[in-house]
């Protein structure tokens, strides 16, 4: 047997390997600084270890494509050719939550710096470990390498949550995502024990070849087993019925762990469910749609009584999470190799354009946020327009991609989404889909009328945004637009996707 | 009545009625005391499995580990005397039954299809386990990834728990 790691090996498992040696750098470094110097050294590292980490990934994604020339064999070793996924599906994943953990660590230097006591060494470290952590959970061909990511930005999630300890909001939001996530990482497990002992496996299928030979069906403990690994997931992905956690969590939150966790949890989340879509047991398929509308219906609904914009974008977090459950019933419900396909580039263009936006509507509210919390109401906003011109504009092309107006990139995705999803047979939800996105419209316009019609309060006084974040709303900001004028440029780069 | 099954009758009675004393005792240590018995019941069927290494790393992590950390955690937090509802114990009740229902119903949906017990395997002599637990690292499955990045889970919950506890007064002073 030969156990050496080949070439391969480590270019497949390089982001990884940046990220995590970075994050023993960021905690080593963080030991020899004194006070002042923390704050000039360490955010510029971060961005250059995620920067390293997004590159590693994208490299990745080039040499993976077909016709790329410059790594002919690209056949993993045999200790990872059993439990890691080298395609583009991964890399792409990769550059996705490196993307975000950039994003968000970019929104959270300046606001990191007003804190009391900013730590910053360990928050670096754990928004390093997060990618780690969500890249596992997509790379993963097996249940157990799954978990342990799972486990990884779980773990960083909470501590992050409850980060500012004298809050008792944070502390309350932090336990609460703790134990119930504890509760989700436990079925998960006993989900994969019991697909385990109806198996005598943890590998997860491939999409393509089991829809090909058409494998049997999962059938007792090992359907028992996926559907209580699905339970977990959904839960994770906030899902209706399991988003109870969603709004209170999402409030209590600093915003900048709020965008990480709606965008990276929800991306992750959504990356396992395609790969382990084979597991669900076929008894129960039909309650993938009905679990759809009603995050739609449950998700709008909630959305349309709230005050508070953290827990307004908490709730439509829960409705996008529907209107991904429509086009992941193509893969889960739909007959033919094909459709799957589809779907599959339709959640990824979904997701990453959703991450684009959340990440824009956050940073925006982590920048009025600061020490203040009543800006967060829409009383906050009033008359943003004319007092903070950037911020409004950015805020307002996030609500609208949100709502899936053209010419915003959000209106592409939706439309894909639903393409996806009539094109597999899949009606009913697609038209509950469309209807709630007309709901929707009512609450992110909303904030549009806030923002621009409304006259602004006195002495209200916007506090001076750093550079990075400024750059970064301004990127996504441009991103909402170009991919929603452009929307080629995004999908292109899905075409070579299978698994 | 072979020796086996005698074993297997002890085990089972005293994993249940560990059980049953952790769900209904009204005081926590005793549940946790409930909770060691049961948690000991399974080390043993672990044994009578043939699975040695099981049934070690069982008493060591759990036995040892988790019930002891559950005696601290009692300890140290204080009592609180709350009344069960009648109306909690029936739903949960009912929730209960239902997965009882849906479980049985999987384990004979399985038609005798056991992938992971292999019935005509006899126990497994000593040192056998560990070499196929061993395998399963390097060999055949290669685990060694997931072995390898559970250092990084250890890490994230290191730092959290440093990051959480830390006193106010700030790092180091």
């Amino acid at each position: 047997m030969d156990f050496r790691l080949t070439t391969t090996d480590l270019h497949a498992l390089l982001p990884l390997v940046i990220l995590s040696a970075g994050a023993c750098l960021v905690l080593l470094i963080d030991l020899f600084l004194r006070e002042e110097a923390r704050s000039r050294v360490l955010p510029p590292l971060t961005s250059l270890i995620l920067l390293g980490a997004l590159g590693a990934g994208i490299e990745q994604y080039i040499s993976l494509s077909p016709g790329s020339f410059r790594f002919p064999s690209e056949r993993l070793g045999p200790l990872l050719t059993p439990i890691w996924r080298h395609q583009v599906f991964t890399a792409v994943g990769a550059i996705l939550l490196c993307g975000i953990a950039l994003a968000v660590h970019w929104i959270s230097t300046s606001w990191l710096r007003e804190e009391d006591r900013p730590a910053y060494g360990e928050y670096q470290c754990l928004l390093l470990l997060f990618p780690i952590g969500t890249i596992l959970l997509i790379g993963a061909r097996n249940l157990m390498l799954a978990f342990v990511g799972l486990e990884i930005f779980s773990v960083a999630l909470y501590v992050l949550t409850a980060m500012r300890r004298t809050r008792s909001r944070a502390v309350e939001a932090g336990l609460k995502y703790f134990l119930l996530g504890a509760f989700a990482a436990a079925i998960f497990l006993y989900g994969s024990a019991l697909i385990y002992a109806g198996k005598g496996t943890l590998d997860l299928p491939d999409l393509g070849a089991i829809s090909r030979e058409g494998l049997p069906a999962p059938v007792g403990l090992a359907a028992l087993g996926g559907g209580i690994l699905f339970l977990a997931l959904f839960f994770k992905a906030s899902v209706a019925p399991f988003h109870m956690w969603t709004p209170d969590v999402y409030q209590g939150a600093p915003t900048p762990i709020t965008a990480l966790m709606s965008t990276g949890t929800k991306t992750a989340a959504f990356f396992l469910l395609i790969t382990a879509a084979r597991l669900f047991p076929h008894e129960i398929l039909p309650l993938i749609p009905i679990l759809a509308i009603v995050s739609i219906l449950v998700g709008n609904a909630g959305a349309l009584r709230q005050t508070d914009l953290k827990r307004l974008l908490a709730y439509s977090g829960v409705a996008h999470a529907g209107y991904l459950l429509v086009a992941y019933c193509a893969i889960a419900l739909g007959q033919g190799h094909q459709d799957a396909h589809t779907a599959i580039r339709a959640i990824l263009y979904y997701l990453a354009v959703y991450g684009i936006t959340n990440l824009a509507a956050f940073g925006v509210l982590a920048w009025l946020e600061r020490r203040e919390e009543s800006v967060l109401t829409f009383e906050g906003i009033r008359g943003l327009g004319r007092r903070n011109p950037f911020c409004a504009a950015v805020l307002a092309l996030a609500a609208l991609s949100l709502a899936g107006i053209p010419p915003t990139a959000g209106f592409w995705a939706k439309y894909q989404v639903f393409a996806a999803a009539l094109s597999a047979g899949q009606t009913t939800a697609a038209v509950v889909g469309i209807l709630g996105s007309v709901v929707g419209l009512y609450y992110y316009l909303r904030i549009l009328v806030a923002l621009y019609f409304e006259p602004a309060p006195e002495e209200a006084r916007i506090p001076a945004a750093g550079f990075a974040g400024a750059l970064t709303l301004g990127l996504s900001g441009a991103a909402i637009l170009l991919f929603g004028i452009f929307p080629s440029l995004l999908v292109d780069p899905l075409i070579h996707i299978r698994l | 009545m072979s020796a086996e099954i005698l074993a297997f009758l002890v085990l089972a009675t005293a994993t249940v009625a560990g059980g049953v004393v952790t769900l209904w005792s009204r005081y926590v240590v005793h549940s946790a005391f409930g909770l060691m018995l049961s948690l000991l019941g399974v080390a043993g069927f672990y044994v009578l499995l043939g699975s040695d290494f099981l049934a070690v790393t069982q008493v060591v992590v759990y036995v040892g580990g988790v019930v002891v950390l559950y005696l601290f955690g009692v300890m140290l937090t204080p009592p609180d005397r709350e009344e069960r509802s009648i109306r909690r114990i029936a739903v949960a009740g009912i929730f209960a039954v239902a997965a009882l229902v849906v479980l049985l119903k999987a384990v004979f949906g399985m038609e005798g299809r056991w992938y992971g017990v292999d019935p005509d395997r006899g126990p497994a002599s000593g040192g056998a386990v560990i070499r196929e637990v061993g395998n399963a690292f390097m060999d055949k499955e290669a685990y060694l990834l997931p072995f390898e990045i559970a250092s990084v889970l250890l890490l994230v919950a290191l730092v959290g728990a440093v990051f959480i506890a830390r006193r106010e007064g700030g790092r180091g002073s």
